[in-house]
């Protein structure tokens, strides 16, 4: 007897090679079966005919502090409620706010949220006064420690280099004291890249295999060059493990560059949204319709799938368990379609185009339960 | 400067008789202006609501939504305001001995604008399966008037499930305490009926002005029809002196046969509600507006399903001076809709199935003058 049986979609889980028909069977909360046709009896049986079947979407950068960080949104209204079964918080709280962050959002929200800490300790609190601006905030000890206290959630260390949030001459100081916080307790760095006039390919050399850089397709100072080119220092950083995350945003997300780099065979290793109360009603919206612009610009929805699950759960180090519908992991599934009609996408930019297809989330399953917002 | 301008709209107000294209402004919390146009210069946001409907914010007289203690109990953001519904009224999930951990976890919490009726019994609806008034002990009438006077900004009125399951025998017992604890109260009462012992006609017999009877339609024994399928003579005279006949849908409530014979016999309900809770949610209510869009397939004009969710409502509960309307003054809520043409599939509490080709849609809430917006919640 299966808790749920979800059948007749197109399981799309790149860890397994599958892009087939297949029925998923999921007891005890794990992933207990697929195969072409299950018979045998289910508690609750989803009928997904004409549907994407996929691993529970993984968002590695959103914002979900609400309340505190001027771009919280409430986690699971944006997150599970739309296909995204974990994500990841990017900084919202730094080592003075986590443990309230940890209290009153994590452990009470039923999307499975992941935080890496902000090197400041403020977190991210203002839009207009940056987090880095006294760099006193940026302190190695308390950021380390508060990682090592809260290691099952936070997953390393971000910092923020733009000139809104902090002083340019500041900027490799701090990212000098991310990487030694994040070494304190073994976690990654992610490094926001704003217009900072640094080459990226300058900032990448100071990094370890398994850092990100987020808002990598930006129009200026992500991974497309100046003279539009993605420049050989860059795929070689790619290549030695350094990590190209989208981070959307209100901001960071240019058209432009994804065309340019895709042309020059250059792909994310990561789609993420960035989403937040910059950016939640448009451009970016959520994390599917970020996904969708990637679809659209000619990533193959395997790929896009593989971008939002599979690659993030291993670059998190989530891997073993998340991101894949292997018999015996976590049975977290989002069930999405891909719907043919007219759609404007928008970038960072403002720049829209029209696209034919959308993805769109149908149902969400988070350890092997459906989720449904009016049960909690 | 407005606040908030809804733009090209066509808006449906019964309490204004509004059935026609205007514009609309909110300004701290209140409706502003209403008047063919209105300049985008003129407010801070603006709302294009060309093709869509603009109501008075939506009323559910009849939802549960004390999770956690009621079985019955569902989110009510997720299942009120996120889906039209701004203001709701839980008919009993809490009585008397409950009531304080409903108002401090659940009704001061809310987005949605909720009311409550309080249970006759002091236990409220906890089991599905042993009645809350089988033991005649937990109707007491001093708790429920002493909970009422306490939380009279929350409780409208009182709630009696009459059936013989919850019950057993003392359906009549049970409502003349809740009409006891009423009057005490100066409030309504609401009755629950079906599957009673005593035949509905007499039940609503003991029932005053202004009281309510919900589940009207429902096609069990004891219902609204005699055994010609014609409306029983007493119903019209009840419904002429004031008693309230509410629809209150739920799994088990709500027949789409009782309901056409009633209404070609000339009756129409009083109200329309929903009793959205655990065991419908999935179907077949589904929601409010599913709700109303039956009525419309059963043959009632937009302009009155609307009058029974929005006005009428408002009127039952004693607050039509600021909800259930958009007169200027009133309070800001507002209810988007479409109405999509197609093929849909409407079901009753009974299993039976019809087509329609029309059916409401939400779109978007607007409370206190604002866009309910789930993921910034209140910033």
């Amino acid at each position: 007897m299966y808790d749920l049986l979800i059948k007749g979609g197109t399981v799309i889980d790149v860890a397994q090679g599958l892009n087939n028909l297949r029925d998923v069977a999921i007891a005890s909360g794990k992933v207990a079966a697929i195969e072409s046709a299950i018979g045998g009896d289910a508690k609750e049986v989803v009928d997904a005919t004409g549907l994407i079947v996929t691993p529970g979407l993984i968002d590695m950068h959103m914002h979900a502090y609400w309340g505190v960080c001027c771009y919280g949104l409430e986690p699971d209204a944006i997150n599970i409620a739309k296909g995204v079964t974990t994500a990841m918080d990017c900084g919202s709280a730094g080592a003075r706010t986590f443990p309230h962050f940890r209290r009153t959002v994590i452990e009470r929200v039923d999307t499975r949220l992941y935080a890496l800490l902000n090197i400041s300790a403020m977190g991210i609190i203002s839009p207009v006064i940056g987090e880095l601006y006294d760099m006193r905030w940026a302190r190695v000890e308390d950021a380390g420690n508060i990682g090592i206290e809260n290691r099952d959630l936070v997953l390393g260390i971000k910092v923020r280099l733009s000139h809104h949030t902090i002083f340019m001459e500041d900027k490799l100081d701090a990212l000098k004291r991310a990487i030694a916080a994040a070494e304190m307790f073994g976690g990654m760095v992610m490094v926001h890249v704003g217009d900072i006039e640094t080459p990226l390919e300058t900032l990448t050399k100071h990094l370890r295999p398994g850092d990100v850089i987020t808002h990598a397709f930006r129009q200026w100072g992500g991974v497309v060059s100046a003279d539009r080119v993605v420049v050989d220092e860059i795929r070689d950083a790619q290549k030695n493990g350094i990590i190209f995350d989208v981070g959307h945003g209100g901001g960071s997300c240019s058209f432009d560059t994804i065309e340019t780099a895709l042309a020059q065979g250059f792909y994310p290793d990561t789609i993420s949204s960035d989403v937040s109360t910059l950016s939640v009603e448009g451009p970016v919206i959520d994390l599917v319709t970020t996904m969708s612009k990637f679809l659209h610009f000619g990533i193959p929805i395997e790929d896009v799938i593989r971008l939002t699950t599979q690659a993030p759960a291993e670059k998190m180090g989530l891997g073993n368990d998340l991101g894949s519908l292997k018999i015996g992991t976590t049975a977290d599934v989002s069930i999405l379609s891909v719907d043919d009609g007219e759609y404007t996408f928008m970038d960072a930019e403002r720049k829209s185009t029209s696209a034919t297809r959308k993805i769109n989330s149908v149902k969400t399953v988070k350890a092997g339960k459906v989720y449904r917002d009016w049960d909690r | 400067m407005y606040d908030l301008l809804i733009k090209d709209g066509m808006i449906v107000d019964p309490s204004q008789g509004l059935n026609g294209p205007a514009d609309i402004a909110f300004l701290d919390g209140k409706v502003a202006a209403i008047s063919p146009s209105i300049s985008d210069s003129e407010a801070t946001d603006v709302l294009d609501a060309t093709d869509l409907i603009v109501t008075p914010g939506l009323i559910d007289l009849h939802v549960h939504n004390f999770w956690g203690v009621s079985h019955y109990g569902i989110d009510p953001d997720t299942t009120n305001i996120a889906n039209g519904v701004t203001t709701a009224v839980d008919a009993g999930s809490a009585g008397a001995a409950t009531f304080p951990a409903f108002r401090r976890y659940v009704l001061e919490r809310a987005d949605t604008r909720l009311y409550a009726l309080l249970n006759i019994s002091l236990t409220g609806m906890i089991s599905r399966t042993i009645g809350e008034l089988e033991d005649l002990r937990h109707a007491d009438v001093a708790q429920a008037v002493r909970i009422g006077r306490q939380n009279w900004d929350y409780i409208l009125g009182i709630k009696a499930r009459l059936s013989d399951m919850i019950t057993r025998q003392h359906d009549v017992d049970s409502l003349k305490r809740a009409v006891e604890a009423a009057e005490a109260l100066d409030a309504f009462v609401m009755i629950h009926v079906g599957f009673t012992k005593t035949p509905m006609e007499d039940l609503v017999a003991m029932l005053r002005p202004g009281d309510v009877v919900t589940h009207s339609f429902h096609g069990n024994a004891h219902g609204i029809l005699d055994d010609t399928g014609k409306v029983k003579d007493a119903f019209p005279e009840h419904q002429r002196r004031g008693i309230v006949f509410d629809i209150g849908h739920g799994a088990g409530s709500f027949s789409f046969e009782v309901a056409e014979k009633a209404m070609a016999d000339g009756f129409n309900p009083g109200n329309i509600s929903s009793d959205l809770h655990f065991y419908n949610i999935e179907g077949p209510v589904f929601d409010q507006v599913t709700t109303i869009s039956k009525f419309m397939w059963l043959g009632m004009s937009l302009f009155d399903v609307v009058r029974l969710t929005t006005s009428e409502t408002a009127k039952t509960m004693g607050v039509d001076d600021r909800l259930g309307t958009l007169k200027v003054g009133a309070v800001g809520d507002a209810t988007i809709l479409r109405l999509d043409e197609g093929k849909f599939t409407f079901t009753d509490s009974y299993g039976k199935s019809v087509t329609s080709r029309q059916k409401l849609n939400h779109v978007k809430t607007i409370k206190d003058g604002r866009v309910y917006k789930p993921w910034l919640r209140g910033t």
